[in-house]
């Protein structure tokens, strides 16, 4: 065996090393596209994240995220009227199966508009944030939606700038905050990594769970989801204490002051031009202990009644296709909490969805 | 372990392989820092601290079993002293961690000084007594190898485990059910097996004399301490002694290894866990092609993950000159399942060979009415059984044993009944590509098979799976 020694042995690995990790810094933008989905296995039906109840590997790198979802599969066939569908957990799907959703509900039904097959994507993406929603929202142009369907709440329009998506899609979020100069703080956002930050040990994380993730979609492509049992989980609470206050607001406090309400004016700037429907979400609405003062866990009445008032006030006066849904459910529809609906909820907020389509049906 | 922790050691392991003097003690040090280092913190940590006492314990009987297999003119104060004095002092330091609060490197809620002193004072004394008791060792012997056993049956029976810690939950007035039901005797299996081996040997006189620093030193290597392979101990001792020359291709070698079974254990294996057939699968699965991607997935994660981590401890075994077996030889080309056990955890194989399936086997031949094929199947089945069991205590181990030991005594049979069969072209270059390509496919998909019982939980889950495979459910 011809005789090596080791510090050039060393050197070389190191040489290698650092070549791979130039070669990778230029590749890096590219490596989110990689993926399997929509070509050796079919795009899932809501974005990869891991609830803790399904083998579904989290990934909020937004690339990766469309990439891995049936919308980025090929182009849009001429004949499908294509409705996306935005919002958190409840659009995605907490404890429900990829065919129990909101928006699996609605092409269960088979709707047509103008003799186009309507056609729903659900992007919807765990833990509200306003800015989440305007960053996926900007990225699904260019898979040309007919329609979108944002559901909000109480809670979307509270300060989330922390959210995890943001963080991971820092560079994405800066570019649609300047290019719609929305006034959000983006000092502590960083557009772009640093040299360091781009190589291959910094980005080591990031590379295994995208590997997981493709490794999820085999997994996800060879099983057939079975329902959550409703008795695995605590059914949503019905008897509160008597606090009164939300999110550190006090009784009679003016929302409208520090929340962003306002921002749903951002969203249409970003729409630009496509149809889009904001919809208050339904929510559980308690009988039980308390519940004159409390709607849910969530929602004290006096936030949530000023709440309503306020989308319906600023939706005339700024023109929003607004329509408020917050009490179509009954308590049943309602699974583990006062957002998340259960299967039987789903199909009913779809059947209320459906003439919100037909009527924004514009050829 | 963690890669971090693996690090750590490569880097300790190439420090003590370069040292000119005093290798054997700081291995000692080393070996035994890692045995606490490595316990996980245990349930009911802040009433009893058996991430202390569990090492303790495993020192404690290293000791106690080196006093009953050790040739008397090797139980010197001279010789052992040093040996001796690293093993208290590290005990104590460890003990100390409570006023240190090294937390990075150990657990700080370790037991009173008093309470640790009183515990070694007593070991000590047993120890000292055991010494002076030479006539009672060849009994003592038998009772320390069945001690073992029954260790090792509590350790790995779920049942007896929750049990205990269910009485300990009413000890410490916790609720049964809110308690912490996880609890290991970090490297028990192979300190067991090699204890074992230890006292079989001395009592067939065929145990080499060794210092309490070369057979603590033997018995929990820290390369091998938690996953094997499982060493003999004159072997070992051998390269103790005179270590393997650490030249600049050693050095290659060893980092190769090292980085083959990181790359092994914590790419292939943990990327194939997210596709490995589970319990949750099984009723969700759709069709049987993916059930058998599913199988094959785990098929192979448990084969990376186990020989990664083996290369790991061949790696860091060879930076310290210490050249450990081999325990996987491409065990899925093999084209029999005889060859398969003879390159799958081969030092486990070897040592059921040596010290229960050889004897047996003399043993029923010797009783000369019984038929071969009666004695091929007791000792297969049993065999296979015991290496089930030591995996623990559950209904499918027993069925992975029995499925092994049904397929050996098959193939056995087999063999002797074509040997004389088989057509002519069978003899050709061709021919025996061929036989050994089908071979090696039906051996392959036997033993992936097998996968199933241990795997999952219940022999009726892993039925289900069958059934599934073949299109049955």
């Amino acid at each position: 065996m011809q005789n090596i020694s080791p510090i050039r042995l060393l050197i070389k690995v190191l040489l290698f090393f650092l070549i791979l990790n130039i070669l990778f810094i230029l590749f890096a933008p590219y490596v989110g596209n990689l993926s399997i989905y929509n070509r050796l296995i079919a795009g899932r039906l809501r974005f990869p994240f891991a609830s803790g109840r399904w083998i579904d590997s989290s990934m909020d790198e937004l690339d990766a995220m469309f990439d891995s979802h049936v919308i980025a599969a090929g182009t849009k066939p001429p004949n499908e009227f294509r409705v996306v569908l935005l919002g958190d957990s409840s659009v995605w799907g907490e404890l429900l199966t990829p065919d129990q959703t909101l928006s699996e509900q609605l092409n269960a039904d088979h709707i047509l508009c103008n003799g186009r097959n309507v056609r729903s994507y659900n992007l919807g993406y765990p833990h509200p944030s306003l800015i989440k929603d305007f960053v996926i929202l900007a990225a699904t142009r260019k898979y040309k939606p007919d329609l979108v369907i944002w559901l909000v709440t109480l809670d979307t329009f509270r300060d989330n700038s922390l959210n995890p998506f943001v963080v991971t899609n820092q560079s994405q979020a800066i570019s649609v905050v300047n290019q719609y100069h929305i006034s959000f703080d983006t000092s502590s956002l960083k557009s772009g990594a640093s040299v360091w930050e781009q190589t291959l040990m910094s980005q080591r994380s990031r590379l295994a769970r995208l590997m997981m993730l493709q490794l999820y979609g085999i997994y996800w492509a060879g099983v057939v989801p079975s329902p959550v049992d409703p008795n695995s989980y605590p059914p949503v609470a019905n008897n509160f204490h008597d606090d009164p206050t939300f999110a550190g607001y006090k009784t009679g406090s003016d929302l409208s002051a520090t929340m962003f309400f306002s921002w749903v004016n951002y969203i249409y700037q970003i729409a630009d031009g496509i149809p889009l429907v904001v919809v208050n979400e339904p929510i559980f609405i308690s009988t039980g202990r308390n519940s004159n003062v409390r709607y849910d866990s969530f929602y004290p009445r006096w936030a949530y009644d000023q709440y309503r008032a306020i989308m319906n006030s600023d939706s005339s006066a700024d023109r929003w296709n607004y329509v408020d849904l917050w009490n179509i459910i009954s308590a049943a529809g309602f699974s583990d909490t006062a957002l998340h609906l259960s299967p039987v909820g789903e199909q009913k907020l779809a059947a209320a969805l459906i003439p919100i389509i037909q009527k924004n049906c514009i050829p | 372990m963690t890669i971090l922790q693996i690090s750590i050691l490569a880097v300790v392991a190439l420090v003590l392989g370069r040292l000119p003097k005093g290798r054997q003690l700081a291995l000692l040090a080393v070996s035994i820092f890692v045995v606490f280092w490595l316990q996980p913190v245990e349930p009911f940590a802040k009433y009893i601290s058996l991430a202390f006492w569990l090492p303790v314990a495993t020192l404690t009987i290293t000791g106690l079993a080196w006093i009953l297999t050790s040739a008397p003119e090797m139980r010197t104060w001279k010789q052992n002293w040093p040996a001796l004095a690293i093993l208290i002092g590290i005990v104590l330091l460890m003990d100390l961690n409570r006023h240190f609060k090294l937390t990075q490197a150990y657990i700080s809620t370790t037991p009173s000084l008093t309470l640790t002193l009183i515990a070694l004072i007593v070991v000590v004394a047993a120890a000292l007594l055991l010494t002076q008791w030479r006539r009672s060792h060849p009994i003592m012997r038998v009772v320390a190898f069945i001690t073992i056993i029954l260790i090792f049956i509590f350790l790995k029976t779920p049942q007896l485990i929750n049990n205990a810690l269910a009485f300990l939950s009413a000890a410490y007035g916790q609720n049964p059910d809110t308690a912490d039901a996880a609890f290991s005797w970090l490297g028990f299996s192979y300190l067991a097996f090699r204890l074992m081996h230890t006292i079989r040997d001395r009592q067939s006189g065929r145990l080499p004399s060794v210092t309490l620093a070369e057979y603590v030193n033997y018995v929990i290597f820290f390369p091998a301490f938690t996953a094997g392979p499982i060493d003999r101990l004159e072997r070992f001792v051998k390269d103790l002694r005179t270590p393997l020359p650490l030249g600049d291709e050693d050095l290659i070698d060893a980092g190769t290894r090292l980085f083959v079974g990181l790359f092994k254990k914590f790419v292939l294996a943990d990327l194939l866990a997210v596709i490995s057939v589970s319990d949750m699968l099984i009723p969700q699965v759709k069709g049987a092609g993916w059930m058998w991607l599913f199988l094959y997935a785990y098929t192979f994660q448990i084969y990376f993950d186990f020989s990664g981590y083996t290369d790991i401890a061949i790696g860091l075994g060879r930076l310290l000159g210490v050249r450990l077996p081999e325990n996987f030889a491409a065990p899925y080309l093999k084209p029999n399942l005889t060859q398969f056990w003879n390159s799958w955890h081969m030092t486990l194989t070897q040592w059921f060979r040596s010290y229960f399936f050889n004897p047996l086997t003399r043993a029923l031949r010797s009783r000369k009415q019984l038929p071969v094929w009666i004695i091929v199947f007791v000792t297969q089945i049993s065999t296979m059984v015991l290496i089930g069991l030591w995996h623990g205590v559950a209904a499918g181990f027993v069925m992975w044993g029995l499925w092994h030991g049904f397929g050996l005594f098959v193939q056995n049979r087999w063999s002797e009944f074509i040997r004389n069969r088989l057509p002519s072209w069978t003899q050709s270059g061709r021919g025996q590509m061929a036989m050994n390509a089908i071979g090696v496919f039906i051996t392959f998909n036997y033993v992936a098979l097998g996968w199933l019982f241990f795997t999952l939980s219940t022999p009726a889950i892993a039925w289900q799976a069958m059934l599934k495979l073949f299109g049955l459910a």
